[in-house]
């Protein structure tokens, strides 16, 4: 564990120093890959696929905020779609504006997350969503990941019917139109999917935000074991089209991937627990203090270089309003 | 002569500026109703264009049927059923947002409380700084 903890301190070390380079670089592999993956699932409009474009639009993402990578990966699906059928691409950006108007409009930070569940749909790993975003996220992050689940449905019967929409086979536009949507509200294994991955998120925030010791860990494997029989029910009792191998195989890799995002947002040492009791004229205090991995040695190497400078200790507290020094 | 203790607040007014003050620097400039009525104002407009492109979808999903019984149905029971739901829906999403408004604006405050007494502390310094010239 000590090593993991060093190589976790020098990587953010590092990070920290030359942040300036890291993060263009950062978002310009993050776009380089989300518009690759959207452009070999879809491919629908051959000018857009062209490698040369992906990489213009990648380079211009990685000097742009986050945000506008989504942006560009939104518009990049809704040219697929309309290169396949000018109906899936009036679906498709009516659910983009909605979501857009109703949602990420109070929290555009996660307006990422919408776009990633479709490529973790892509990877037959959307399990790791709801958990992610139950630790890192807030109850609220349910609709991104509601709407997620809708545009990666909306992009699988696309590539299921690409023929029947492409070559316009049904009667005209109204019914083609009328078809998709109809298909998308009626579809009772997308609406058991949301339902499962709502209250999978909301247990994974709520045991997380709980004081006892491991209540990261707990989370995840909670949520873990809830994604597998919510789903698993639904598979039995509606009788729907999810894998059961991969039900059980994608929760325990999302897992996993919880424990990953733990260790690097969270990461507290609970041997080193302690509990403290205090009073003031008001208020009689049970704080518990857990400290975070290698905050003893950082701690300890800051009093014997400030010793040896011949300065006073200086402590970052983090308060309700913000950061603030004290001496 | 560099100022150190001018040079550190500056610093750390700095760094609150790029960082967090992105944020809620804006917000600052309005009071707290003219804020809140922004963000209300805004999502009416959100919220009607929502309406719209959900009702023109639907419009035109179904204008075969509506087009075909146009003489059967009561168009005044027709709108006022589409006006409830439009009240019902506007509602449902203003109330959120005010919530959120208030929400907002108060961390905003809150955070920008120690903005101004840090940049209180710098003025003061070049007040100093400028008594001791004369």
């Amino acid at each position: 564990m000590s090593d993991l903890i060093k190589i976790k301190n020098n990587f953010s070390r590092i990070y920290s120093k030359n942040a300036a380079y890291f993060n263009p670089v950062l978002k310009f592999l993050l776009a380089l890959t989300m518009l690759t993956i959207i452009n070999a699932k879809m491919g629908y409009m051959h000018k857009i696929s062209d490698g040369a474009i992906v990489l213009m639009a990648s380079l211009f993402c990685s000097f742009m905020p986050l945000s506008v990578t989504a942006l560009l990966s939104g518009l990049f699906v809704l040219l697929h779609f309309y290169a396949l059928s000018l109906e899936t691409a009036i679906v498709a950006a009516v659910l983009l504006l909605l979501m857009y108007i109703l949602y990420l409009r109070f929290a555009p930070r996660e307006s990422l997350a919408v776009l990633l569940m479709p490529i973790m749909f892509i990877f037959k790993i959307p399990y790791v969503m709801p958990l992610a975003m139950g630790l890192l996220g807030t109850p609220f992050s349910i609709f991104s990941v509601g709407f997620g689940v809708v545009l990666s449905y909306l992009i699988e019967y696309a590539d299921v019917n690409k023929e029947m929409l492409a070559s316009g086979a049904s009667e005209n536009m109204v019914t083609r139109l009328r078809q998709i949507i109809d298909s998308m509200i009626g579809n009772k294994s997308m609406i058991c999917m949301i339902i499962c991955f709502s209250v999978t998120l909301i247990l994974v925030y709520v045991i997380r935000r709980l004081s006892f010791a491991h209540s990261w860990k707990v989370a995840i494997l909670g949520g873990c074991i809830t994604d597998i029989v919510l789903l698993t029910i639904c598979l039995l009792g509606m009788r729907l089209d999810y894998s059961m191998a991969g039900i059980v195989f994608g929760s325990m890799f999302a897992a996993l991937l919880g424990f990953v995002i733990e260790f690097f947002a969270h990461g507290l040492d609970y041997r080193q627990t302690e509990n403290l009791q205090f009073e003031d004229d008001e208020y009689y205090y049970y704080v518990k203090a857990v400290p975070k991995f290698g905050a003893e040695k950082r701690r300890k190497a800051a009093s014997s270089a400030s010793r040896s400078s011949g300065e006073s200790t200086s402590r970052t507290v983090r308060t309700a309003n913000g950061v603030r020094r004290t001496t | 002569m560099v100022d150190e203790t001018k040079v550190r607040v500056m610093t750390r007014l700095a760094a609150y500026e790029e960082g967090t003050g992105k944020k809620y620097l804006p917000i600052g400039q309005y009071f707290r109703v003219d804020y809140i009525f922004m963000q209300l104002l805004k999502s009416f407009i959100y919220g009607t264009l929502a309406f719209v492109v959900v009702f023109g979808l639907m419009g035109l999903c179904n204008f075969e049927s509506f087009l075909e019984g146009i003489y059967d149905i009561d168009l005044i029971e027709f709108a006022r059923h589409w006006a409830k739901v439009y009240i019902v829906g506007m509602i449902l999403y203003l109330v959120p947002t005010y919530i959120w408004a208030v929400y907002k604006f108060t961390k905003a405050k809150k955070s920008l409380n120690s903005y101004i007494s840090v940049m209180d502390k710098l003025s003061r310094k070049y007040y100093e700084s400028e008594e001791v010239k004369k």
